[in-house]
């Protein structure tokens, strides 16, 4: 038997088609905008020809490593990078370690803890900003970038649900049957858990990467010193005739990120979701 | 234990009302001149390490560097160790500096420099040492204020801001002689009237179908445009704070004035960014800006970026150099209309105009209160300030200097503003911590009004009343920022 | 009344109220060397920190200062501000030791019990084991704890005193800043240029709340939906142009966008040379009001989406596939299948995804912030305009105007908001009632 040809079906999947199709368009134009900005030959805005440059050249990405008296862009990307690497594995030790905490042991203040993280989650991060300015400077960590390390370390404990989340979904048995052979709390963690959770390790990663990599409002509030400087404090201190060093110097952030994302998109969406999910 | 818990909170309350209570607070006290300046006495000292904080322009040319090596080698012996703070440029001492995060000597514009000085964040310098004697009186006045009883001087002036008119010779019509100069002094009137500038620009913004333009400058640059107000008789501060002179009468003249001024700019000049845009706009092949106004400091970077443009097209360095500085021309604002009306053509370019009031500042040196070395701070300054020093500074970065010697021995631009400045035609901004609550609503002023003219659907300035209601409401939102202010 | 009887015989054991009058002591009359003598050490430590640094910190958070500095002359005065964030230390350490105080006498209390039930005391060693053990979470939590006492709550104790201080404007150090109890409250709700600016901007947020949250949830969940269609082909490539949007810093997204709709910049240009707008058209301008909130809604969706639909396109995969197998055989087409399973289905499982979404659609800063880069204060506003969100007038209160006590009740005021539509939200929620807590 054939396949027949029906036509709704037909109708449904060419829409399908079209509206990806649309969607990718939106999502992807910017982007080719602003990559392609990179390369225009003038160097700010008003000399698009329509949506895209005239003249193309690699002078911006000349000028963004070699001026480094306007702008040290190298500078800034190396600070950038060393506060999220270190904050990145600071987090997500903490954070895998007070959700595996809070999901395996029940002790008398643990939902009381779980209530007040909810709360402090409502108060918006830079809230605070005046009274993180007061006590960084009263602990001398201005201008520091393990000051921002901190903040990043202590500011992401907090988002540990979703990783309890996953925690969650880990039967109960296999923990207690490693407890009756012996082990001790500490190496049923390191031995058992950590092996199962790896999605979830490299969710939390991430996203632990991520934030201090594309934050503006913490750096730029805490670091005085343009030595110490991140990108994203940096980019956002230039002219705006400068587009195009803007969007050359953007692209360096962007990249990355990208390609951790979609190199670990299996991750992400698995240990999103297994955090989220209330079963 | 009811009664316990009740027993506690009273005495809680009761420790807390007696704490409150004992805090008896203690003012600082009063110094005489040489209490205040005795720490400035004494060999500088050693192995200091200071950091100076200069414009951007200063840093991006290097001169800045250039500046602290040849001060270091000066003071070597000391073992002083003057270096870039490395901030931006506009950091805010007030902030930063009490808790030691601040520059030590930084270089800023007087409006902020006497906002710090009114706070007690910058010191007062001993003059006696200083060479000030051919500074204006009007200019030290700027850094002049009243603490304990004494005339103290807070900074160390070392360059005029206002305003000036920079224009590219090449893009002048070639017929300018014959059209655009009806009073036939070799001026042409594009550059000497607002009303030729306003005709002109609306001419190649039509015949460009506006791809280009004879005036490129941000409408919204509260600093610039409150010269079109205070030419026809506004005043930021009378005799008190309380009185806000920005509505005075006539005022509403000149805001019309900006307002047809913005209709012909167009809605892209709106913008912060215009001010940046304009060094490329007045520098790029295509020129597509014929003029800007701006403060005279500018024209170093727009001779960088004209070079480096002719460059491109196939010049020499040399040549592109020596044709960028010929090419662009530094002017004093242009005239201004007596009516106010720059949209009609002028038969009597003299007896019809006059001499515009731009607003100016002074930028200066000042020591912050904070710095651990007052001494090799005030050795900076005085070496920045040598005579030879400024020189090398005015010609490195187009500063038009405030001292009236070294103005009458560069000549052209600085001579010209000098001469501005001893008529009265420069408006030096309010030496006061409050001068920083006009800037926001001046801005919101001009946004507003240019925006009428441009991009507004039913404009609502087109009355004489409309204004008058508009410069009335900028200074009720002065009042009251001023007002929260002080409450706070 | 067995159970009583033991406790009270306990608390009356002399070893039980040695350790109430002095930590560790009762343990040392345990046998219990070690751990005593480290209680003991921590007493006297704490007692220490109090009379050199403690009881100062406590007075100087009541005075707030008591001498003003003249940085001038070089005399170093009191600084207020940091009085306060030091007496706020203080009391946290104070609230840390009775803490530990009670699990002092807790302790001393269990191994009491435990001789008079005639067991063996526990050793150090042994003690230290139950940390690795029953008591692992101690060990875990304790790092993450402080941190967030120190970096997370105590900023928020700071931020909420402040409010009730005249800290800003003109008073900021060296002068002496001083309580004024509700005065800057006051200001807000009696000065005409606060209450108006409020009303308005709050009205406004709450709609761009409400709204951002619908559109950012709803647009997930329909890509989603989209992208998993049986028909659609390479699935994993159409999926990485959402993943773009994901993957790009907003501050970088966003400044783009704002270059892309300006006056000068493309789009504009664009559309006046098609002749499809007038000459006055502009998106972003000083009293553009809606043009600018609904680029802000695009924008949000461009960036917010993304997530939400890589969350609900994960929680898809997890959806019963047998449930669906019924549905069919059912007969339930392709649109009662989304309308009764998937719909309640990822309803439920994201309902806390869509509080939190709320929350910082709600709180988001960084969208007006990029999108109008200039400081603009429209009529009718004080120290705002219309685009922004109570957070972003917060921001131009305090970094932009230094009105640090204004900005603190402001934020206090935002903060009774926001709890209290989270609270409503949490009780009533599904999740919420079938786990009777968060998970």
């Amino acid at each position: 038997m054939k396949a027949k040809f029906r036509p709704a079906r037909a109708f449904k999947t060419a829409l399908v088609y079209l509206l990806v199709l649309l969607v990718s368009f939106i999502f992807a134009f910017p982007c080719i905008w602003l990559v392609l900005s990179a390369f225009n030959a003038e160097g700010d805005l008003l000399t698009l020809d329509g949506f895209f440059p005239e003249t193309y050249s690699l002078e911006t990405f000349r000028r963004l490593f070699t001026e480094t008296n306007k702008y040290d862009y190298p500078r800034w990307f190396g600070n950038t990078l060393f506060v999220a690497a270190v904050s990145c594995v600071i987090s997500t030790f903490l954070v895998i370690a007070v959700a595996y905490t809070i999901s395996r042991y029940r002790f008398k203040s643990r939902k009381s803890l779980m209530k007040a993280t909810l709360i402090l989650g409502i108060f918006p991060n830079f809230m605070n900003m005046t009274a993180l300015y007061v006590i960084m400077t009263q602990l001398h960590l201005i201008n520091n970038l393990w000051g921002l390390i901190l903040l990043y370390s202590s500011g992401s404990a907090m988002g540990f649900l979703v990783q309890k989340g996953f925690f969650d979904t880990i039967p109960s048995t296999i923990y207690d049957a490693a407890t009756l052979d012996g082990a001790s709390d500490f190496r049923v963690f390191i031995s058992i858990t950590l092996p199962l959770s790896k999605p979830m390790i490299v969710y939390t990663a991430l996203t632990a990467f991520v934030w201090p990599w594309a934050d503006f409002m913490l750096p730029s509030m805490l670091l005085v010193d343009k030595s110490s400087w991140t990108v994203a404090v940096g980019l956002n201190s230039l002219d705006d005739s400068e587009f195009s060093i803007f969007a050359a110097g953007s692209m360096f952030v962007a990249v990355p990120i990208i390609v951790l994302y979609v190199a670990l998109s299996k991750y992400l969406i698995e240990g999103g979701a297994a955090g989220a999910v209330k079963e | 234990m009811k009664a316990k818990t009740f027993g506690l909170c009273l005495m809680a309350a009761l420790a807390a009302l007696t704490l409150t209570a004992c805090g008896e607070r203690t003012g600082g006290g009063t110094f005489t001149y040489e209490e205040l300046m005795a720490k400035f006495e004494g060999d500088i000292e050693e192995n200091a390490v200071i950091r100076v904080l200069d414009n951007q322009m200063a840093v991006e040319t290097g001169h800045l560097q250039e500046v602290l090596d040849a001060f270091n080698e000066r003071y070597a012996e000391y073992n002083v160790q003057a270096v870039d703070a490395n901030m931006d440029q506009y950091v805010d001492l007030e902030q930063n500096g009490p808790d030691g995060y601040g520059p030590d000597v930084l270089y800023q514009a007087n409006d902020m420099l006497m906002r710090y000085a009114e706070g007690g964040h910058i010191l007062p310098l001993p003059t006696e040492e200083l060479d000030i004697a051919e500074i204006p009186s009007s200019v030290m006045d700027a850094y002049k204020l009243e603490t304990y009883g004494l005339d103290l001087y807070y900074a160390m002036p070392v360059a005029q801001q206002s305003t000036v008119l920079t224009y590219r010779k090449d893009l002048l019509p070639e017929n300018w002689e014959e059209e655009w100069d009806d009073n036939e002094n070799g001026v042409p009137d594009m550059v000497e009237t607002m009303n030729g500038l306003y005709a002109y620009s609306k001419q190649v913004k039509e015949s460009s179908s506006g791809s280009k333009y004879g005036l490129y400058m941000s409408l919204v640059d509260q600093y610039f445009n409150t010269g079109y107000l205070l030419s026809y008789g506004a005043y930021v501060f009378g005799e008190t704070h309380d009185d806000i002179g920005l509505a005075a009468d006539g005022a509403e003249v000149g805001l019309n004035l900006f307002r047809d001024l913005a209709g012909v700019l167009g809605s892209t000049c709106i913008s912060q960014n215009a001010t940046t845009q304009a060094a490329t706009y007045l520098t790029n092949s295509a020129g597509t800006a014929f003029c800007t106004i701006g403060t005279p400091d500018w024209l170093t970077t727009f001779r960088e970026n004209l070079a480096a443009t002719y460059v491109r097209g196939g010049m020499s360095e040399a040549e592109a150099t020596a044709a960028a500085e010929e090419n662009l021309v530094v002017v004093a604002p242009p005239r201004l209309p007596t009516d106010g009306d720059i949209t009609k053509e002028l038969t009597d370019i003299e007896g019809e105009t006059f001499a515009p009031t731009t607003m100016g500042g002074v930028n200066a040196f000042g020591i912050s209160a904070y710095t651990k070395y007052p001494k090799a701070s005030l050795a900076f300054v005085k070496f920045v300030s040598e005579y030879e020093n400024l020189r090398w500074r005015c010609e490195a970065l187009g500063a038009v200097p405030a001292r009236l010697d070294l103005a009458e021995e560069l000549g052209g631009v600085s001579e010209m503003l000098s001469e501005r400045v001893a008529s009265g035609l420069v408006y030096m901004m309010p030496s006061t911590r409050d001068t920083q609550y006009i800037w926001d609503p001046l801005s919101s002023l001009f946004n507003d009004v240019a925006t009428d003219n441009t991009t507004r659907n039913t404009p609502i300035y087109t009355t004489e009343e409309a204004l008058k209601g508009a410069l009335e409401k900028l200074v009720s939102d002065i009042r009251s920022a001023m007002a929260v202010g002080n409450i706070s | 009344m067995a159970v009583k009887q033991g406790k009270a015989g306990v608390c009356s054991d002399y070893r039980v109220k040695l350790s109430c009058a002095f930590m560790g002591l009762g343990q040392l009359f345990c046998r219990q060397f070690i751990k005593g003598a480290l209680l003991m050490l921590f007493e006297i430590g704490f007692i220490l920190f109090l009379i050199f640094q403690g009881v100062e910190n406590i007075i100087g958070l009541f005075t707030l200062g008591t001498t003003e500095g003249v940085p001038i002359m070089g005399i170093e005065g009191d600084n207020s501000v940091s009085m306060l964030a030091w007496g706020i230390t203080t009391l946290f350490f104070i609230a840390f030791f009775a803490l530990a105080y009670h699990a002092n006498i807790k302790d001393v209390i269990f191994t009491v019990r435990e001789i008079q039930k005639g067991n063996r005391v526990r050793t150090f060693r042994e003690s230290l084991s139950t940390l690795l053990n029953q008591k692992f979470y101690v060990l875990t939590l304790t790092v993450p704890l402080v941190f967030v006492c120190v970096f997370n709550v105590m900023p928020i104790v700071f931020t909420a005193l402040v409010a009730f201080t005249d800290y800003g404007g003109e008073i900021v150090p060296p002068r002496l800043v001083s309580w004024t109890g509700l005065q800057s409250f006051k200001v807000i709700f009696t000065m005409s240029e606060y209450i108006g600016t409020m009303g308005k901007i709050l009205a406004w947020n709450i709609l761009w709340g409400f709204g951002s949250t619908f559109l950012v949830y709803f647009g997930g969940l329909g890509l989603a939906l989209l992208y998993n269609a049986r028909c659609l082909k390479w699935k994993r490539f159409w999926r990485v142009f959402p993943m773009l949007a994901y993957a790009i810093p907003s501050f970088i997204t966003l400044t783009g966008f704002c270059f892309m709709f300006c006056d000068s910049g493309p789009i504009v240009g664009q559309l006046k040379a098609l002749e499809w707008v007038g000459e006055t058209f502009t998106i972003i301008s000083y009293d553009s009001k809606w043009s600018l909130r609904l680029l802000g809604f695009f924008c949000c969706a461009w960036i917010g989406i993304p997530s939400v639909m890589f969350l609900a396109t994960g929680i898809l995969s997890n959806a019963s596939k047998d449930m669906y197998e019924a549905a069919r055989l059912d007969g339930a087409n392709g649109f009662q299948q989304f309308w009764y399973l998937t719909l309640p289905f990822v309803l439920f499982a994201t309902t806390p995804v869509i509080i939190s979404t709320f929350i910082n659609q709600f709180n988001n800063f960084s969208i007006f912030y990029f999108l109008r880069p200039e400081t603009v204060y429209a009529p009718g506003y004080f120290n705002a305009n219309s685009s922004d969100l109570l957070i972003n007038w917060m921001y131009n209160l305090t970094v932009e105007n230094g009105l640090y006590s204004l900005g603190s009740a402001l934020s206090l005021i935002l903060f009774a908001f926001m709890a209290v539509f989270s609270l409503v939200a949490y009780v009533t929620s599904p999740a919420y009632k079938k786990e009777d807590t968060y998970r």
